[in-house]
C-alpha cells in the first residue's frame, strides 16, 4: 500500500529528482512508491535509496540506452503501443498499492491511469516553470498532430473519453503541477505563472543522488578541483575527447564522469600524460561538489541546482537545446553571475582556460556562495510541508 | 503562524502550538519541544501537540491551565501523552534520556493534572527546575520503536538499525520487548534484512529508514529517532536527536544480537 505513486522516466538524473520528492513525502509521513523502467534499477541500486521502487519492463525507454532503436523520450511515450502497455501495467500497480495520488513527469500513461482509476494526478516538472507556458514548453511543442491523434484514440479506448485536448494535457495536470526549483532562480518566469490557469506549487530545490559516506571513500574523483558531468544520457564520445583535450594542458585536478562513454580507455590511449584527470562512471553530486571549485556540465536541472546549493561556480555547455531547458538554465545562471556558457563546438584549450580563470576568481565564487545561501533559504521555504500542501490542495 | 492560546489566570503566559514561531526557542520551551517544533515546521510528520512553557508551569499550574491546553489541542485520539521538555534533554552532546518521564493518559484536565504533577516532581528530583511540558495526541499505533540512522557501534560499514514492537514504542524504549528488528545496509543497494515478527515487513522498515535519512540529510548528522506507524499506515516522528556517541551494545534474552543501545526515556502509563 502506498499513499503516492511517483512515475518517472528512467534516466538517472530524472530518477534523482523523484527520489528527492519521495523522501520529502516520506518525511511528511506518507508512503511513496517510485515506478520507472527496468533500466532504472542499476542506478537506483548504485546510489542506494531508502525509497521503495518498482522497475517495470513496460516503462522502459530507449532514450537513455545506446542502441539502434534509440528514440527521443517524447517520441516513445506518445507511441500508442508503448503508452497502452505502460498504462495497463501501471494500472496493475495502482490496483495493488491503492494510492491516493499519482505523480508523473512527462508520462502520459499516468493521466490515462488517473482517468481509468478515478485518481487525481499531479505533474512533477523538473526542468523549470517554462513548462507551464504553452508557447515555451519544450516537450509539448514536440508533440505533433499525428502523435496527439494516436494518444486521443488510445484515451477513448482505455478511459472511454478523450482526456487529451491539447499536447499540454499530456504533460501538465489540471489539478496540480509541482515545479522543482525556487522562484529566484527563475525570476523572469515566476511572474507569468501567477496568472496561469493550471495550479502550480514550488517544490524547492529537491535533489538526491546518494548519501555521502555510502558511495566510497574520498578518492581523487571526489576531491578534484574541477568536476565534469554531461548528465546521464550523453553518448557523445567526440565531445568527451574534445573536453579532455582542452583540460589536459591545465594544471588543475579534474574528475570526468560518464555512464556510457569509455572514458578510461580514451584517457589512457589519447592523453596518457594527463595524470591530473581521473574518470568515473558516476559520482554523486553532493560528494563531488564538496571539494570542486568549478563544475562543468550540460545545464541539466539536477546538476545546476546541486551546484547552486553547493555554491560552486559553473561552466555550462548546453547539449540538448530542443527538448530540454538546458540553454535556459545556462542563461539564467549566467545572469546570476555564477556561470559562464560555452557551446560544444567552442570547446578548445584556450576557451576553456580563459573561462575557467574567470570562474576560479574570488568574485564569482562569492556570487555563487551568496546565491547558495538565498537558494537554500527558498528551498527550505518551498519544500517545507510539501506533503501537507500537496494533499491539502488535492483533497480539501 | 498559528495563534497560541492565552491561558486563563496566567500572567501573559500561553500554551504554545508546535507551529508557533516561539516553539523553537529552547530557552522558553525546553530542548525536546524545540526540536519537535522545528521538525514539525520543516514538514516532518509529528503528532499534533501543544507546549506548556516552564515559566507558566513555574507560576503554579491549576486544572484550568491543563483544560486550556486540552481545549487548544482538541485531541481526536483516545489518549494523549504528556512529555517533559527540560533544558538538558536531547542536547547535541548528551541525550539526557532516561532521566525524565513521559506519561500516556486520558485526555481530561484532571488526568493531565495528575500526570503533570508526577512529571514535574520527577524532574525536580533530577535537579531540573525548568521543565516545560508537551501535550501530544497519541495516534492508534500499529508499530512503534526506535531507529538509529547509523549504527553507533558497528561503524565499519554504514548500517541503519530499527527495533519495533507491536502496538507501542514503549516496550522498545524500555528495553523490555522487541517484536521485530531490521538491519539496512546503507552502502548501495540498501539491502533490508528483517528479523522476528513477519508482520514487521521490509516495507515498514524502508519507510522508517526513509524518515531517518530525511532527518539525517536535513541535520547533516546521524539521527536516533523514536517513531510510530499508526493504524492508518502513516509514519510519525515522536522524537529525534543526534546519535550521541558510541556506546556498548547490549544483548538481552529475546532481543536480537543487533540490539542497539536504547536510551529513550521510560514511558509510564497512569
Amino acid at each position: 500500500m502506498s499513499d503516492v505513486v511517483i512515475v518517472t522516466p528512467s534516466a538517472a538524473g530524472l530518477l534523482n529528482h523523484s527520489i528527492a520528492l519521495a523522501l520529502c513525502l516520506e518525511a511528511g509521513g506518507l508512503s511513496a512508491l517510485l515506478v520507472s523502467g527496468s533500466e532504472a534499477r542499476p542506478h537506483l541500486e548504485h546510489i542506494g535509496t531508502p525509497i521503495r521502487f518498482r522497475c517495470l519492463e513496460s516503462h522502459s525507454l530507449s532514450f537513455n540506452r545506446r542502441d539502434v532503436a534509440r528514440m527521443s523520450h517524447i517520441q516513445q511515450v506518445t507511441d500508442p503501443a508503448w503508452c497502452e502497455a505502460s498504462a495497463r501495467e501501471l494500472l496493475e500497480v495502482v490496483d495493488q498499492e491503492q494510492p491516493r495520488l499519482l505523480i508523473a513527469k512527462n508520462s502520459p500513461q499516468v493521466p490515462l491511469v488517473s482517468a481509468m482509476s478515478k485518481l487525481p494526478w499531479a505533474a512533477y516538472l523538473t526542468g523549470g516553470p517554462m513548462h507551464l507556458d504553452a508557447s515555451r514548453n519544450p516537450i509539448a511543442a514536440k508533440i505533433g498532430k499525428e502523435a496527439l491523434g494516436h494518444i486521443q484514440e488510445l484515451s477513448r479506448k482505455l478511459a472511454g473519453i478523450n482526456i487529451f485536448e491539447t499536447p499540454d494535457d499530456l504533460v501538465l495536470s489540471p489539478h496540480m503541477n509541482l515545479i522543482r526549483g525556487t522562484p529566484s532562480l527563475f525570476s523572469t518566469e515566476a511572474q507569468p505563472l501567477a496568472t496561469n490557469s493550471r495550479p502550480f506549487l514550488w517544490a524547492g530545490a529537491l535533489t538526491f543522488d546518494g548519501c555521502s559516506d555510502e558511495n566510497g571513500s574520498a578518492g581523487p574523483e571526489y576531491t578534484s578541483e574541477i568536476f565534469l558531468t554531461f548528465g546521464t544520457v550523453c553518448f557523445d564520445e567526440k565531445l568527451y575527447r574534445r573536453v579532455m583535450g582542452a583540460l589536459s594542458p591545465l594544471p588543475r585536478s579534474c574528475a570526468i564522469t560518464s555512464m556510457h562513454v569509455p572514458l578510461e580507455r580514451i584517457l589512457s590511449a589519447e592523453f596518457p600524460d594527463a595524470s591530473h584527470i581521473v574518470t568515473a562512471r558516476y559520482v554523486p553530486n553532493e560528494l563531488a561538489l564538496r571539494h570542486a571549485q568549478v563544475v562543468i556540465h550540460h545545464g541539466g536541472v539536477g546538476t545546476s541546482l546541486a551546484a547552486v546549493l553547493a555554491g560552486v561556480p559553473q561552466l555550462v555547455c548546453p547539449l540538448n537545446t530542443s527538448t530540454s531547458c538546458q540553454e535556459y538554465h545556462a542563461e539564467n545562471l549566467a545572469e546570476h553571475g555564477v556561470a559562464r556558457t560555452i557551446r560544444p563546438h567552442e570547446i578548445n584549450p584556450d576557451s576553456i582556460r580563459e573561462l575557467l580563470e574567470e570562474l576560479f576568481s574570488p568574485a564569482v565564487r562569492e556570487s555563487a556562495q551568496r546565491l547558495a545561501r538565498s537558494t537554500r533559504a527558498e528551498h527550505d521555504l518551498h519544500s517545507r510541508n510539501l506533503a501537507y500542501k500537496l494533499l491539502e490542495t488535492m483533497y480539501v | 503562524m498559528i495563534e497560541s492560546s492565552t491561558v486563563p489566570d496566567g500572567p501573559n503566559l500561553a500554551v504554545i502550538d508546535l507551529h508557533d514561531s516561539r516553539s523553537t526557542d529552547a530557552s522558553m520551551v525546553g530542548a525536546k519541544a524545540a526540536q519537535l517544533a522545528s521538525k514539525a515546521q520543516q514538514g516532518f510528520a509529528v503528532p499534533r501537540a501543544v507546549i506548556f512553557p516552564w515559566a507558566m508551569i513555574g507560576h503554579g499550574q491549576t486544572i484550568s491551565h491543563w483544560a486550556a491546553g486540552l481545549e487548544f489541542l482538541a485531541p481526536t485520539s483516545k489518549s494523549v501523552i504528556l512529555r517533559s521538555s527540560a533544558a538538558s534533554e536531547d542536547g547535541i552532546s548528551e541525550s539526557g534520556a532516561g532521566r525524565f518521564l513521559s506519561i500516556i493518559t486520558e485526555p481530561t484536565p484532571s488526568a493531565i493534572h495528575f500526570a503533570a504533577t508526577k512529571i514535574i516532581e520527577h524532574a525536580i528530583r533530577e535537579a531540573e527546575h525548568q521543565c516545560s511540558l508537551i501535550l501530544q495526541e497519541v495516534p492508534e499505533i500499529a508499530w512503534g520503536g526506535v531507529c538509529f540512522s547509523r549504527h553507533p557501534i558497528a561503524t565499519e560499514r554504514p548500517i541503519l538499525v530499527i527495533e519495533a514492537a507491536r502496538g507501542s514504542a514503549e516496550p522498545v524504549a524500555q528495553g523490555t520487548r522487541v517484536d521485530g528488528t531490521a538491519i539496512i545496509e546503507r552502502d548501495a543497494p540498501w539491502e533490508v534484512f528483517t528479523h522476528g515478527d513477519p508482520q514487521f515487513t521490509e516495507i515498514i522498515a524502508r519507510r522508517v529508514g526513509a524518515l531517518s535519512v530525511a532527518l539525517e540529510l536535513i541535520s547533516s548528522t546521524p539521527q536516533d529517532i523514536e517513531w510510530i506507524l499508526d493504524t492508518n499506515n502513516r509514519v510519525w516522528l515522536i522524537q529525534t536527536r543526534h546519535v550521541t556517541g558510541l556506546q556498548q551494545s547490549r544483548t538481552e534474552p529475546g532481543i536480537s544480537a543487533y540490539s542497539i543501545p536504547l536510551s529513550n526515556g521510560g514511558f509510564d502509563r497512569v
